[in-house]
């Protein structure tokens, strides 16, 4: 979800009841300015699906509005009651105690008069959700500050964990200011001028911040929580593609990039022990992904750490649904993780209620991606959440479903997809040679064609070379596939043919074999012929001909040989635009 | 920073600020003039002035301000060093 900022939010403020959503009542208490704050809680809570009636109590009227049966808070009979005290009223207190002995009772003094209100507002049946303040900067002794409660700091310091104790004792929610200002710096969090002139709690800029954690404290209260973890293997588990790259190719551990997925996975990991469902959806051969997580020496995930591990070339929207359904989960307590801004796309298009958190290009930035994303809120934890993933994964081991196929035509239309086909020249002979010597999945003949063998194809009379450059509305993927033709007597021989398996299944295979019996037609040859050799990596283009309607000839064991005339062939269509 | 820039940027801010796209940018424009202006928006437009012209008004300064000639002038002279 876009996180909106300030000024947006006020704009978005709902004047009409959405009576389709959830409905709930917060009242509002603090001794600072809220009529901000109330406005933009609306529109947040709108965007977790509730419908929020809100109560402003008068400006520092919190002991009034509690202790006052017949206040309008009573009446109000709201479902939370946010409490939220402002460091800098706290502020005023110290600086008004004349003696060293009431600046050391201090804290204990303001906990009391808090823990008054709360038990006085859950006496009667209330909720509360207690904000916790934000640390000052004034220590007046330096470092020592922290260990004094003669200093600003150290006493605000002592009361905060004085409210941490007892929220962890009863069972408070909170809303964690002090995280807030810390994480976006207390030098932009406080503004005194503001606190002086309209009594602010902090730069307005962060309200949206505060607004949203105060939204996914009620959310999560209200039984709307993520459950699962669908988690992409190439390039988000570990760096590289396991289908191209081998079980000793990929980084995992071993240098800083590698440990960067080692920090990754450890921190999945936890999610785990925390109560989260893990599953595996990414777009390889089963086998080769199960090679890697059970046997590559430094996976910290192993395969019984996941529920359900799906390892296919059907999309991941299909793939999700499906283990939504073999988990018996909704899609939307499903967060989907993974590098490639395709697929978050295509997931996000086709399955809205998933969850799909943003990530960033840097590896090492991974983990701080998903806490920011603020999909993990809790509001308790207990030891059977450790053991939930295996109760998960024995109940998905029993079920089975067929998959059921979503439509993604229209998103595929989308992307805006473009290829460009050129001959080879020496300025991508590199790039083509590496494609044919790394690639052993989409890779029909797997001849390892050195760059002297491969620009021959660009010399040689009636040696001819295609390479193809592809870009869609993410950016250019630069040359992803090469293919090498030999004219033999009068028909066109494939050589060899590679392509990369991240534009898998977009139609780029279908602009190759319309390309090449263009080539075919221009020399005016008979028809086209190719060879499939088998290895324990290619199973993948095993039916490449066949789905193109070509003709299975004379072949043993280790070569099959396919043919298809000109004049049987016709275009097939695709999405991608030609340049 | 010539004065008109100040007034386009100016009134961009206050077309958002206070959601009324009317609003003409004068120097003896008001909040007596303006039916979103008060005390909370008054706040927002002070901080979104701020942002956009990278400057810090003093307390005193906010305090001073009677018309948004006032305001453009005071942007002026931060921004002539």
């Amino acid at each position: 979800m876009q996180r909106k900022n300030y000024l947006e939010l006020l704009k978005q403020s709902p004047s009409a009841m959405d009576e389709s959503l959830k409905k709930v009542k917060i009242a509002i208490l603090a001794n600072h300015s809220i009529q901000q704050f109330a406005r933009i809680l609306k529109t947040t809570l709108r965007d977790e699906r509730f419908e929020a009636q809100v109560y402003e109590a008068p400006y520092d009227s919190i002991a009034f509005e509690t202790f006052d049966e017949t206040s309008e808070l009573y009446a109000f009979q709201p479902d939370y009651v946010y409490l939220s005290f402002a460091m800098q009223k706290y502020r005023e207190r110290f600086l008004s105690c004349a003696l060293p002995q009431e600046k050391e009772q201090l804290p204990s003094l303001m906990f009391d008069e808090l823990k008054q209100i709360v038990e006085k507002l859950r006496s009667r049946d209330l909720k509360v959700i207690l904000a916790v303040p934000p640390l000052p900067f004034e220590r007046i002794f330096g470092n020592f500050g922290a260990v004094t409660n003669q200093s600003l700091y150290g006493s605000c310091l002592t009361f905060n964990y004085k409210i941490l104790e007892f929220s962890r004792q009863n069972k408070l929610l909170i809303n964690d200011l002090m995280f807030i200002s810390n994480s976006v710096g207390n030098n932009n969090f406080l503004d005194e001028r503001l606190w002086a002139s309209s009594k602010y709690l902090c730069a307005n800029k962060f309200l949206p911040d505060i607004s949203y954690s105060l939204a996914r404290v009620i959310a999560v209260d209200n039984g709307v929580i993520t459950k699962c973890l669908v988690i992409d293997l190439d390039n988000t588990m570990w760096g590289g593609i396991i289908g191209d790259d081998g079980i000793n190719g990929i980084s995992l551990g071993g240098d800083a990039y590698g440990d960067s997925f080692l920090t990754f996975q450890k921190y999945i990991l936890s999610l785990k022990k925390r109560g989260y469902i893990l599953a595996v959806c990414s777009k390889n051969t089963h086998e080769i992904a199960m090679d890697a997580i059970v046997n590559h020496p430094e996976m910290i995930l192993r395969e019984a750490d996941f529920a359900v591990i799906m390892a296919n070339w059907t999309d991941k929207a299909s793939n999700i649904s499906h283990i939504a359904s073999v988990l018996n989960i909704g899609l939307d307590s499903i967060v989907f993780i993974d590098d490639s801004p395709f697929e978050r796309d295509l997931v996000k298009t086709a399955l809205p209620m998933v969850h799909v958190p943003e990530m960033p290009e840097d590896s090492s930035l991974y983990v701080k991606a998903l806490e920011d994303s603020g999909l993990f809120e809790s509001t308790n934890f207990s030891e059977e959440d450790s053991s939930r993933n295996d109760m998960y994964r024995v109940e998905a081991l029993r079920s089975t479903e067929k998959l059921q196929s979503n439509n993604i035509e229209e998103y595929l239309s989308s992307l805006e997809m473009k290829i460009e086909f050129k001959s080879f020249s020496e300025v991508d002979l590199p790039r083509i040679a590496q494609l044919i010597q790394r690639s052993n999945q989409f890779n029909l003949r797997t001849q390892r064609l050195s760059e002297i063998e491969c620009s021959k194809y660009s010399k040689v009379e009636g040696k001819i070379g295609l390479s193809a450059r592809f870009s869609d509305k993410f950016g250019d993927y630069g040359i992803i596939s090469a293919v090498c033709l030999d004219r033999v007597e009068d028909f066109l021989m494939i050589s060899e043919l590679v392509m990369s398996c991240r534009v898998l299944k977009r139609g780029v295979e279908d602009c190759l074999i319309n390309q090449i019996f263009g080539v075919c037609n221009l020399l005016g040859l008979e028809g086209v012929r190719g060879e499939y050799i088998p290895t324990s990596k290619n199973s993948l283009v095993k039916d490449f001909y066949k789905n193109f309607g070509f003709r299975r000839c004379e072949s043993n064991e280790e070569i099959e040989i396919w043919h298809l005339s000109s004049a049987e062939f016709t275009n097939r269509p695709h999405l991608i635009e030609g340049i | 920073m010539q004065e008109s820039e100040i007034v386009n940027k100016l009134d961009v801010i206050f077309k958002n600020v206070f959601a009324d796209e009317s609003i003409q940018i004068s120097p003896d424009l008001t909040a007596d003039d303006v039916e979103g202006w008060d005390s909370l928006s008054h706040v927002d437009m002070i901080v979104s002035v701020e942002e956009e012209f990278q400057i810090r008004l003093t307390t005193r300064e906010v305090a001073s301000l009677k018309n948004v000639g006032n305001l453009i002038q005071i942007i002026q002279n931060k921004k002539t060093v």
